[in-house]
């Protein structure tokens, strides 16, 4: 994917997001995973991104 | 808390105002062009049409050269567009150059980007200078050509009418009110064109939400110059921040308000010293500093649907409003006035159909719309839209670091050259090019030496490019075929500026005349050409038409074909 492709991928994600409205984003995230780890088709890609996403990750303080 | 503003390092000079020669309270000069807005475009077009010896009278409202906080980034296109204008000198010696920036997400750098750089450019990627600096070497270049440009200062448009054949403009000085005629108009007049709202024609688009405090301050610092991005900082919990070095000690430095802040209140001095020491506290900045200037913005993503209506042509703001990151507002409307320069030229010199100036909107609103797709997603990063482009930037931030393939979607996506790549102008390729830049395209920049009767001496590719047709005629040692001479003389007797350009694989061993001679062989790899190959570029440094084998033929219909309707 060159950087332009991943703008726009990028881009629908959040419009697609922002349509859905806030109280559905982790619904709509959750799904979107799904269908990714689906897509896939690898268990140990699955669970090292599984993995990658949940380090460092930084709960809202503010 | 008493708080002592420091003024800018610059004093501007103020001009009076003239009055022309009247009859009838009307000028009695005829003009062909009358430039509305003596900013950096305005002062771009007049100094672009004087290269081509058409004269034009430059209206602005003030009494010298702006002062605030303004276009502060100038892009190596916009610096090849000077150099050419004759006012590169004094944007070199105080600009600050840099190649690159930092973004931080809280206190870790997240991404280091560069813009392109290499050993065979001639001028750096970008160079940051106050307005004022980029207004006062423009006018200095004016004022040389005072033949040619007429500059009124202290006066204002009040009025318009436009014909088929030309304009007529109301206008007011402290003086007295007159009447000025003119064959062309063009607005110049920045994002509150009075030419726009006198025409009464539309901007279409988005205007964003998000607003930042724009604060100048006087600092002391070593710090390089770079773009520096904060996201979520320490010091500035919540909002982003971006930090522009410029020359003699002013540093720009924009933060972003939070939703549902009050502007005015954002604005008051005391709530903004505050937060631009905790900034410089974060950033280990120890020297003495002082406010200069603070305001407010807010990003537009604007544009009119056509910059051509009859006699009026609009450029710069007066035309489209693009957001300030990635800095495409000034450097777009420089080339505006570049892209329009020779075209009003050849129309006004009878060299070109009228229909030649409809190339100018359709190039430059295609322009536009390149400039606002990377302008918005820059926009959609620094200043989210909504609660889903706020979380998936937060996403994006936290997994830069362990993940580098997000960290494009980081990138200001800052100003570059724009590729005309659909324009009715080009001579589409009949060749198979391997490389080398498209019908559109500006000319990748490569170092070379020319040669000027018998006189040999370093220069760059973008040095062959002038206010004419150029044909780059590639080989072998200097020899030229008789038709292309041939053409060369009719051209030129019929008054069109046209030249030759022989592009050597060998050092030419002629007494006379003018070469380019490629001198580590890069330059015809790089262009995809071999001897026989030629690239005919336009006045504005475009490629109008390149082919493999060319002939004098080919050459004579994409200027028929340009210049005709």
């Amino acid at each position: 994917m060159t950087d332009t492709d991943l703008d726009a991928v990028y881009t629908h994600l959040c419009n697609t997001l922002t349509s859905l409205g806030e109280t559905n984003a982790a619904l709509y995230l959750a799904r979107l995973s799904l269908l990714a780890i689906d897509r896939l088709g690898d268990v140990d890609v699955a669970t090292t991104l599984i993995d990658a996403a949940a380090v460092e990750f930084h709960p809202s303080e503010h | 808390m008493s708080i002592a503003f420091q003024p800018y390092p610059f004093e501007a000079k103020t001009y009076a105002p003239a009055t022309p020669m009247l009859r009838d309270g009307i000028d009695t000069k005829h003009h062909n062009v009358a430039i509305v807005g003596g900013g950096p475009v305005g002062l771009t077009l007049a100094l672009g049409l004087a290269t081509h010896g058409i004269a034009s009278v430059l209206i602005e409202a003030d009494a010298s050269v702006c002062s605030g906080s303004r276009a502060i980034c100038i892009s190596r296109r916009s610096l090849e567009i000077i150099e050419r204008i004759g006012a590169l000198d004094g944007f070199l010696k105080t600009g600050l150059p840099w190649t690159g920036g930092r973004s931080f997400y809280r206190d870790t750098e997240v991404l280091h980007f560069t813009m392109p750089q290499d050993a065979d450019q001639k001028l750096p990627p970008m160079i940051n200078l106050a307005q004022y600096h980029i207004e006062q070497f423009l006018l200095d270049a004016a004022e040389k050509r005072a033949d040619l440009i007429d500059i009124r200062w202290q006066t204002r448009v009040t009025g318009l009418v436009a014909r088929d054949d030309g304009a007529t403009l109301q206008c007011h000085t402290p003086d007295g009110d007159y009447a000025l005629n003119a064959d062309w108009v063009v607005a110049c007049d920045g994002g509150r064109s009075t030419i726009r709202e006198l025409t009464g024609l539309p901007l279409q688009g988005t205007s964003y939400e998000g607003r930042y405090v724009i604060v100048d301050i006087k600092l002391e610092s070593d710090r390089p110059t770079e773009r520096l991005a904060y996201f979520d900082p320490s010091s500035n919990p919540g909002s982003t921040v971006l930090v522009h070095k410029q020359p003699h000690n002013v540093w720009r430095i924009d933060y972003q308000l939070r939703d549902g802040e009050d502007a005015e209140a954002a604005t008051r001095p005391e709530n903004v010293i505050p937060r631009v020491k905790s900034l410089l506290d974060m950033m280990g900045e120890r020297g003495d500093w002082a406010p200069i200037w603070i305001t407010i913005y807010k990003a537009n993503a604007l544009t009119l649907e056509r910059y051509r209506h009859g006699r009026i042509l609009f450029s710069g703001d007066a035309a489209h409003l693009v957001p300030i990151f990635g800095v495409r507002g000034a450097n777009s409307g420089i080339d505006d006035a570049d892209n329009l320069a020779w075209k009003l030229a050849f129309v006004i010199e009878g060299l070109a159909a009228d229909a030649l100036l409809d190339t100018y909107s359709d190039e430059r609103v295609y322009a536009t719309h390149e400039n606002l797709s990377y302008g918005t997603k820059s926009t959609e990063f620094m200043a989210p839209p909504s609660f889903a482009f706020e979380l998936m930037r937060k996403a994006v931030l936290g997994l830069a670091v362990r993940h580098e393939h997000v960290r494009s979607l980081i990138n200001p996506r800052q100003s570059s050259a724009i590729s005309y790549r659909e324009s009715s102008l080009n001579v589409a390729d009949v060749d198979p090019f391997a490389a080398g830049p498209k019908p559109g395209a500006v000319l990748p920049e490569m170092p070379l030496t020319i040669l000027a009767d018998g006189a040999a001496r370093a220069g760059h590719l973008t040095d062959l490019v002038k206010p004419r047709f150029t044909v780059l005629y590639f080989t072998q040692n200097g020899t030229v075929p008789a038709e292309l001479l041939a053409l060369e003389v009719s051209l030129q007797a019929q008054g069109l500026p046209f030249a030759v350009l022989p592009v050597c694989a060998q050092r030419p061993s002629a007494p006379t005349g003018e070469y380019a001679w490629d001198h580590d062989g890069r330059l015809f790899d790089r262009y995809g050409a071999r001897v026989g190959t030629l690239y005919l570029i336009r006045p504005d440094g475009h490629v109008l038409g390149r082919w493999l084998t060319g002939s004098a033929a080919s050459v004579a219909n994409a200027l028929l074909h340009c210049l005709s309707s």
